[in-house]
């Protein structure tokens, strides 16, 4: 793991909001665990309290800041970005599709969008940094 | 364009008895991108390549390298 203290915070914030959201996908599947709301809520206050935290550690470790946001570590989180995108609009097109034949609420399919919009570009990043393509 | 760049950055950090470390903290980056840079999985900006170049008192081309055809 780097010694970088917002690389590190990088890393686990994104290992957190993935597994969350694996979780969260493996209890609607199984339909166990609580509500598809009360998951939206802890996937989301992980991702706030992630962004608080990176925000705090970056405040106190400005040079660590600019090595773990240098151009190699943009350009990973540029791709992840992007990746995001063409996920969600995969997503919210299979959602679409599900309500239109009535087999989804479209309230639901609203609520699942914002994990899938958050934990897609984590998940890439994890990936990226898991294969040695960023910090 | 195509082809992979020939980078000799390992040789010249080595020989200015640096460590990857030691560069990234000295021009601002993460270990991780030195890393690599040298093994030629990340291409650097212009930029970053003459800062390397400028803390390791050589040429942009002493480092990096077009390969031939």
């Amino acid at each position: 793991m780097s010694t970088n203290p917002v690389s590190r915070a990088r890393l686990i914030g994104s290992a957190a909001i993935v597994i969350a959201t694996l979780a969260a996908v493996a209890a609607a599947l199984l339909s166990i665990g609580p509500s598809g709301l009360t998951w939206a809520a802890i996937i989301g206050g992980i991702a706030i309290s992630y962004a608080i935290f990176t925000f705090v550690i970056s405040l106190r470790h400005p040079d660590a800041a600019d090595a773990a946001w240098d151009e190699q570590n943009s350009h990973a989180y540029r791709n992840s970005i992007i990746f995001g995108f063409w996920s969600v609009m995969t997503v919210f097109l299979i959602f679409l599709a599900l309500s239109l034949t009535n087999r989804m609420d479209p309230a639901m399919a609203f609520y699942w969008l914002g994990p899938v919009l958050g934990a897609v570009p984590s998940a890439y990043y994890l990936v990226a940094i898991l294969r040695g393509h960023a910090e | 364009m195509s082809g992979k760049l020939i980078v000799h950055l390992r040789t010249h950090r080595t020989k200015a008895g640096l460590t990857q470390a030691d560069l990234a903290a000295a021009i601002g980056v993460s270990r991780k991108t030195i890393n690599t840079i040298e093994n030629g999985v990340f291409t650097p900006s212009t930029y970053l390549a003459l800062s390397l170049a400028d803390e390791l008192e050589c040429s942009v081309h002493d480092l990096f390298a077009l390969p031939e055809d």
